[in-house]
């Protein structure tokens, strides 16, 4: 039989969600056992090759790319995962809702006290930022959130592997929080 | 026509990246870009925010590197409350150390083991399914396991010193908020925790 196919995806993140993964530490081997990754950071699979049975976000939207990739790993994903604060929420990056986006480019780009030449950057290659950050649970559907900044390693293997199994998943009191 | 080469994400350096090469009619290199285009606006927003929690607000730059982030923003706010480089007290300034050297040792046991190796094992025209960490993992056993151990043991040096593995809280203004108790110190120096020492 097939191994159930996983994908991952890093939008308005820091890697650190991806840390926390790898933080399972020696069970990587014991989840390489039970699936195959597909595209994701962690291999170098760039495009979805197949279908996928499961996808991990983390972090959510700042610019259109993110949206973009995020609605490729839902076209690709039977389920679709919310991993870290930032997917479920828009995380810290939101702190940024409610403030012009310009005032943030002028403020990095302009006033910052190491800045050299004095310019906002502007090129048709460069993604397009977003008026605020958005949740990926507001741009499509999303099937399970795992709460955390990261989530700790244990709760993505517990979850994994509930999941797999196809069994609930008991999500401690002590993890429905940020930190 | 000209042409563009895209190669998204670049996994080989930690974090985000892309890397586009614009050729021209003649399939020569005009430009090469390395885009790292994550605009997050941390600048702007964290002004207005508590001075105390800089520290927390400006490590989630980057969860791989989070301690860099976290005790050069300790630093900043210890000239704000009037304690220089040299006022930390010497458990302040010896745990903030020891939770770079963490960041150090499971930084470059990541780079090395899980982003380069699957290149240097297998050569870089190997196919992608395989020439990952994964299949580092499924033909050389013995050496990911070292790696990831190697890896764990500075996480845990990170956790014993900042309070978590990833986005810590170990720095204060003007120090530390945790000491390393005497069973941490003897878990790290017991020999058979080193990673280095397997063979």
């Amino acid at each position: 039989m097939q191994k159930p196919l996983v994908a991952t995806a890093s939008l308005a993140g820091c890697f650190g969600c991806h840390m926390s993964i790898l933080d399972i530490d020696e069970k990587i081997l014991d989840l390489i056992e039970l699936v195959d990754f597909n595209k994701s950071p962690i291999t170098d699979i760039k495009t979805f090759s197949r279908p996928c049975d499961i996808g991990i976000i983390e972090g959510g939207c700042c610019n259109n790319e993110n949206v973009h990739v995020l609605k490729q790993f839902r076209k690709n994903c039977k389920i679709l995962i919310s991993c870290g604060e930032c997917a479920l929420m828009g995380g810290l990056p939101a702190m940024r809702n409610g403030i012009p986006v310009r005032e943030c480019l002028e403020e990095a780009y302009l006033r910052s006290p190491t800045v050299d030449d004095t310019i906002i950057p502007s090129d048709a290659e460069l993604p397009i930022i977003l008026d605020r950050v958005y949740p990926c649970h507001e741009v499509v559907k999303i099937d399970y959130f795992l709460p955390g900044c990261p989530p700790r390693a244990e709760l993505i293997w517990d979850a994994l592997t509930a999941l797999l199994a196809g069994k609930p998943l008991n999500l401690e009191y002590e993890t429905l929080k940020y930190d | 026509m000209s042409k563009k080469i895209t190669i998204e994400p670049v996994t080989r350096v930690e974090g985000h990246g892309k890397v586009t090469i614009h050729l021209d009619d003649n399939n020569k290199v005009t430009q090469s870009r390395l885009h790292i285009v994550e605009f997050r606006g941390f600048e702007r927003f964290v002004q207005g925010r508590p001075y105390w929690e800089a520290p927390v607000l400006v490590q989630r730059l980057c969860g791989i590197c989070p301690v860099s982030h976290h005790l050069a923003a300790a630093k900043a706010i210890d000239v704000v409350i009037g304690v220089g480089p040299d006022g930390l007290s010497p458990a302040g300034e010896k745990m903030r150390r020891l939770m770079h050297y963490g960041q150090i040792f499971q930084s470059h046991s990541l780079h090395f083991f899980h982003l380069a190796s699957p290149d240097l094992l297998f050569g870089i025209d190997a196919d992608p399914e395989i020439r990952n960490v994964i299949g580092v993992a499924l033909n050389h056993k013995d050496l990911a396991v070292r790696g990831v151990l190697m890896r764990k043991f500075g996480q845990e040096i990170i956790k014993a010193t900042a309070g978590k593995k990833i986005h810590g809280t170990g720095a204060i203004p003007g120090g530390i908020n945790k000491n390393l108790s005497i069973a941490e110190r003897d878990y790290f120096s017991m020999a058979k925790r080193s990673p280095m020492s397997t063979r």
